[in-house]
Formats: C-alpha cells, sequence, structure tokens
C-alpha cells in the first residue's frame, strides 16, 4: 500500500452561520493526483486551506509527516508550507512589485538562498512552464495565463512534496486551462509529489489519479480514478 | 530581505519616499529650533524678534514651534496608509509564497524606517536652511531699550548663538526615526495579512468620544487657572491647551462617524450618500486626515481670544508694532500649517481613490458621471473638517477665555471673526485639495481597474 503522506480526520470550520466542514476525513498519498470536487459552496477550498494550514479547523486534526499542523503556531506552518507544499489559488496572487522571475523566486529568497541560485532556479521553472520570456515584466503586465504560469513556478520551485492547487485553471479558457494543468501535473509526476487539485470541472478533475466529492461540508463518495 | 525591502521601497513610488522623507526631515529640523531656543540664555548675544527675544514669551514659542511637528506627523501617518489596498495585497501574496508574519512585519518595517531615517538625517540641514534663512541678527542691527535684544525683523525667529549639542541632535534624530516607525507600524496594526487575502484582527467598532475626556481635563486645568489655584504660569496654560488640542485630534474618527451616519440619513443627494456612506463604514481614515483640522482651530480659537483681549484694549490708543508683529506672526504660522492639513486631506483623497478603484471604476461603467464621484471626495472632506474647525476654534476660544480674555464688543467680533475666518480657510483647503487630485480620479475610474488580477 502506498504511503500516506498527509491524513485529515474529522475536520470542521464554520464561517459564522454557514458550516463549511462537517467532519471531513481523508488521506493524501505519496505521489498520488488527487482531485476534490463538488459544487460551489461545498467547502472544497476551506478543505484545501485546511489541509495545507492555512486555516486551523475547527476540530479534527491534520497531520502531516507526524506533526499536528493545527499543534503548530503560525510561524512553523508558514515555515512548513514554504518549505514542503507549493500553493497555487485561482488568481495567481503574485507580488504586484516584483518582476516574474523575483516572484518565482521568492520562495528561494526566504528561505536565504543566494540571489544567483534563485535566479538560476526560477528562470528554468519558467522556461519548463514557457513563460521565461516574461521574465523581467511585472504582473501587472501579463495576461491571466502567463501569471498563472508564473504562479505555478513559483509552487514548483523549492521542490514541493504536496502541491495544492485551488481552481488553478479556473481563470483561463480551456485551450490555456488545459496546457497549464498538464505541465503542472508532468511537473509534479517527475518530481514524486503529491497533488490535492481542487475543481468544479469534471475534466480538470479526469487528470487526477482519485477524486473525492464534497457536498455541503461532507464528503459524499470516494471513487478510485484511472 | 533587505533587498526585498529596497524593491517595495522603489515599488512604493519615489512620491511616497520623498513624503515620507519630507514629513521627518521638516519635523527634525522644527524640532532642532525648538531646542535651540531653549538653550538660549536670558539676554541673547544677538537680535531676536520679541516673541523669542523675550524669557517671558520664549516658552510659548518653543511650544508652538513643537506644536508645527504635530500636523507634519498627522501627514506622515496619512502618508503611511496611502495605498493600503495594494500593500495588503502584496502581504498576502508576500505569505502565499512563504513569508512569515514575522517577516512580512519586518519588510514593512525597513519599507517605512529607510525613507524615514533619510529623512530623519536630514533633518539637521533642514535646521541650517531655517538658521540661515530666519537667524538672529548681530547686535548692532538690533534695536531695544530692555536688553534683551530686539530684532527689527519679524523672521529672525531662530537662534545662532547657541545651537543644539551634538548630542542632543543625535538623540532628536534617533527619537524621529522611532516616532516614524512606531507611526508606521501603528497604521497597519489591525490588519494582518492572511495567505488568502488580509484579514481584520477584529470588526473595529464604532469610534467612541474619548477624546472628550483630555479635552475635559483641559477645560478644568484652564478653569483652575481662572479660579487662581494653578498659577498663571507658562506650563499650566500650555498643559490645558496640550490637552484641548490632543482631545480634538482624538474625536475626529467619532466626529467623522456621527456626522456620516447623520447625513446618511437624512440626504438625497448620490455624491453626499457615497460620502456619507464612506465615513460611516470606515470613518478613521477620515477623521484622521481632518484631525490636523481640529487642532490648528484649537489654536487659532485660543490665539483669537488673545488679540481680541490685546486689541480691544490697544484700539482706543493706537496699536503697539510689538503685538500687530506677534499676530501676524502666528497667523502666518496658522496658514502653514493649514497648508500641510490641505496636503494631508489631498492625500487621504487619494489614499480613498487607490483603495476603492475597483469599486469606483465599477459606477463609472455603470453610468455614474465621474463629477458625483469627484463630489463624493469633497462632501466626504467637508463633512469631516468642517465640524472640527468650528468645534476646535470654539473649544480652544472657551479654553484660553479662562485665562485670558475681552469683555468688549470689539474683542467678541475678532474672536467670532477669526472662527469664521478658520472655517472658511478649512473650506478652501478643502477645495483646494479636491481639486488637486482630480487627475488621479480620471485614473482610479479608468476600466482598467475592472480587472480582477
Amino acid at each position: 500500500m502506498t504511503e500516506v503522506l498527509l491524513a485529515a480526520r474529522a475536520l470542521e470550520k464554520s464561517y459564522g452561520r454557514t458550516q463549511a466542514l462537517r467532519g471531513v476525513s481523508l488521506e493524501v498519498r505519496l505521489g498520488e493526483v488527487l482531485a476534490v470536487t463538488g459544487p460551489s459552496g461545498s467547502g472544497k477550498s476551506t478543505l484545501l486551506h485546511c489541509l495545507c494550514g492555512i486555516v486551523r479547523p475547527e476540530a479534527g486534526e491534520v497531520s502531516y509527516g507526524g506533526q499536528r499542523l493545527e499543534a503548530l503556531n503560525e510561524e512553523h506552518r508558514t515555515r512548513l508550507r514554504r518549505r514542503e507544499f507549493g500553493i497555487v489559488l485561482q488568481f495567481g496572487q503574485l507580488v504586484p512589485e516584483l518582476t516574474i522571475e523575483q516572484n518565482v523566486a521568492l520562495p528561494l529568497l526566504l528561505e536565504g538562498h543566494d540571489r544567483p541560485s534563485t535566479r538560476t532556479a526560477a528562470r528554468s521553472w519558467l522556461e519548463q512552464f514557457g513563460a521565461l520570456s516574461v521574465a523581467d515584466a511585472l504582473p501587472g503586465e501579463l495576461s491571466g495565463g502567463e501569471a498563472q504560469r508564473a504562479a505555478v513556478a513559483r509552487a514548483m520551485v523549492a521542490g514541493p512534496r504536496v502541491v495544492f492547487a485551488d481552481e488553478p485553471t479556473g481563470s483561463l479558457d480551456t485551450l490555456s486551462g488545459e496546457a497549464l494543468l498538464s505541465m503542472m501535473l508532468t511537473s509534479a509526476r517527475e518530481r514524486g509529489s503529491s497533488v490535492v487539485l481542487v475543481t468544479h470541472d469534471n475534466r480538470v478533475a479526469a487528470h487526477a489519479d482519485r477524486e473525492v466529492v464534497l457536498v455541503d461540508g461532507s464528503l459524499s463518495m470516494s471513487e478510485v480514478g484511472t | 530581505m533587505i533587498g526585498l525591502a529596497l524593491v517595495f521601497l522603489r515599488a512604493g513610488g519615489v512620491a511616497r519616499s520623498f513624503l515620507f522623507a519630507s514629513c521627518t526631515a521638516l519635523a527634525t529640523g522644527l524640532l532642532l529650533v525648538a531646542v535651540a531656543m531653549l538653550r538660549l540664555p536670558d539676554r541673547p548675544r544677538e537680535g531676536l524678534f520679541n516673541l523669542v527675544a523675550e524669557p517671558g514669551l520664549r516658552g510659548g514659542t518653543t511650544f508652538a514651534t513643537v506644536l508645527l511637528v504635530l500636523p507634519l506627523l498627522l501627514m506622515l501617518y496619512q502618508v503611511v496608509r496611502l495605498g493600503t489596498a495594494t500593500r495588503e495585497r502584496r502581504l498576502a501574496a508576500l505569505r502565499l509564497a512563504g513569508a512569515t508574519p514575522k517577516e512580512v512585519r519586518w519588510l514593512s518595517a525597513v519599507e517605512v524606517g529607510l525613507s524615514v531615517t533619510a529623512g530623519a538625517a536630514a533633518g539637521p540641514l533642514v535646521y541650517l536652511a531655517l538658521r540661515a534663512l530666519f537667524g538672529g541678527q548681530r547686535l548692532g542691527t538690533s534695536y531695544g531699550t530692555s536688553g534683551y535684544g530686539y530684532a527689527r525683523s519679524t523672521f529672525a525667529l531662530v537662534p545662532t548663538s547657541v545651537a543644539p549639542s551634538w548630542w542632543q541632535t543625535v538623540a532628536l534624530v534617533a527619537g524621529v526615526v522611532a516616532a516614524g516607525i512606531v507611526t508606521g507600524a501603528m497604521a497597519s496594526r489591525h490588519v494582518i495579512a492572511s495567505p488568502l487575502g488580509v484579514s481584520r484582527r477584529q470588526i473595529r467598532p464604532a469610534p467612541r468620544p474619548w477624546g472628550l475626556v483630555p479635552v475635559g481635563l483641559g477645560l478644568v486645568t484652564a478653569a483652575a487657572i481662572l479660579s487662581g489655584q494653578f498659577g498663571r504660569g507658562e506650563a499650566s496654560i500650555m498643559a490645558a491647551m496640550l490637552l484641548v488640542i490632543l482631545g480634538a485630534i482624538a474625536l475626529a474618527p467619532w466626529v467623522a462617524f456621527r456626522v456620516g451616519r447623520l447625513t446618511a440619513a437624512r440626504t438625497k443627494r448620490p455624491a453626499r450618500l457615497v460620502a456619507a456612506a464612506h465615513l460611516l463604514n470606515d470613518p478613521r481614515p477620515a477623521g484622521r486626515a481632518a484631525a490636523a483640522v481640529g487642532a490648528i482651530a484649537v489654536v487659532s480659537g485660543g490665539s483669537a481670544v488673545m488679540e481680541a483681549d490685546v486689541f480691544a484694549g490697544e484700539s482706543a490708543r493706537g496699536f503697539d508694532p510689538f503685538f500687530v508683529s506677534s499676530f501676524l506672526l502666528i497667523l502666518t504660522l496658522l496658514l502653514l500649517a493649514l497648508l500641510v492639513t490641505t496636503s494631508t486631506l489631498a492625500i487621504h483623497a487619494v489614499e480613498s481613490m487607490i483603495d476603492r478603484r475597483r469599486a469606483m471604476a465599477g459606477l463609472v461603467a455603470a453610468g455614474t458621471p465621474v463629477v458625483v464621484l469627484r463630489d463624493s471626495l469633497r462632501f466626504e472632506a467637508t463633512l469631516t473638517a468642517l465640524p472640527l474647525a468650528f468645534g476646535g476654534s470654539v473649544l480652544g476660544a472657551v479654553a484660553v477665555s479662562a485665562v485670558d480674555r475681552s469683555n468688549s464688543l470689539v474683542g467678541l467680533l475678532i474672536v467670532l471673526g477669526q472662527i469664521v475666518i478658520t472655517i472658511l480657510v478649512t473650506w478652501l483647503a478643502i477645495r483646494v485639495a479636491v481639486l488637486a487630485v482630480t487627475p488621479w480620479l480620471g485614473r482610479a475610474t479608468a476600466p482598467a481597474n475592472l480587472r480582477t488580477e
């Protein structure tokens, strides 16, 4: 049986009167691509935020590599995300004032790597995602697709063990989205990274090894993909 | 990390860094002038304008010089908040890229700290420039029989025979840098950046009128001076005035909120509704921008009572140039302070536009005339600043009346006249501020701002 990398047990989270997660449990295995699907408002994004430690659940636990994420303080969870996880959201959320190259290099710079090596790594990832030509541009000068490629390159640059992607192709047209997804998943599989992919799009979910469906904050079913 | 901070400093715009540095340089320069005034002996070896030359008046003049720093600090606070929405977006993106909250706070502090340090370091040069422009005169060119050495020029204000010592200069520069960094930290103390965006640490309650406490204390101190419980010493009068001024500043967000609520419930005009609703939902920035108006109005009201006291008695027997030139100088300084306030109001208007540019662009795209948005900016400033101008003037007049007042009709007319002038100048300052930022309105409402990223 494949090693479990990340496990969530009985997660609960609410925003005011709206209960986003109602006792969700799931596991992410080493090297697998797991799609979390469901209708709008079903709690997919909240689940992803809890799994990567951005949001603390009100009940339940998330464990990664023997550590319970909710027991770590914000400082430690951030360092863990920086070293072990890569995160891509629907809109790139790049730092508007930094060039694309600087944005991609940022996780390494924050980790204390020297400028030349971070520059080389950033350019290499940008090249891999076909965005090297915009390395010196600012995020505001790019199209949505180019910005999203840069965001994926930034998520991959530190060699994450798990990539969390929340509707990564949601702001792109079908062709651009398909190309970006294919590049992201190929890179992750080559490196043996796991991917948690939140989407409402069945065509995107079809790229996953396994799919779980969330309805009204609860897992409604789990199916094994191809 | 320093490299990143420098990138953000550059990205924040040269204008922002320049404003930071200018505010701190001016504040440092003025404080060094105040220190030099305090170091003057009773009988200076130079000719200075009477307000500085006479030991009895020198304390008040030094106090007024230090008070001039207040509008600059409020302006600095406003500049720190400039582009808050953009900065918050950047902080969120940084957090998403893996920066810890501590690293984000450090980057923000460096971003403000570098400009502030550069400005404070330039402060001694500002002091030297002020000394060259407004320095005392050689005793041969001065006049007077008292031996104090009055200068003929109203502008011989900065002592040249004494100067702050090196350690006083270093301590002051360090103090201004620290104040600048604290101001920067205070401007974003209620906001923490989460990787998903910005979350408020708490839902901020409506402002409360805590400013009434220092105002009340100031008035009680003034009443105690009148009743003879405190001496009529400069220190107690200055303490009373300072309490009223700080109270007026603290009351500004509450005034903005109350006036916003009152107007929102009654108005039918779209521009006023937009302005009032904005004040109601986020009264603190507008309140802070107009706070300097309240402070200046307190000084204006107070000086009006002193003018009334002097001139009502003098009118019968001709005016003494000593008083005329002194009050003209005070009025000039008040106008200068209002000029700084105009800049603060303009900066707030720009901040408001930058932060709401998507909503504003959306309104224009949906058919709202740009002129309605421009009027809403003007109303927002007017609704906050004019009540503060009126209230501050009255409070200042009441506080000083307890110590120094004229009971004649001429005196009353002088006080009322100066209150009306203060309100009119404030109104004019608002018009100028809105006129100055109108070009930004075009950029803020451009269709490009409708883009999500």
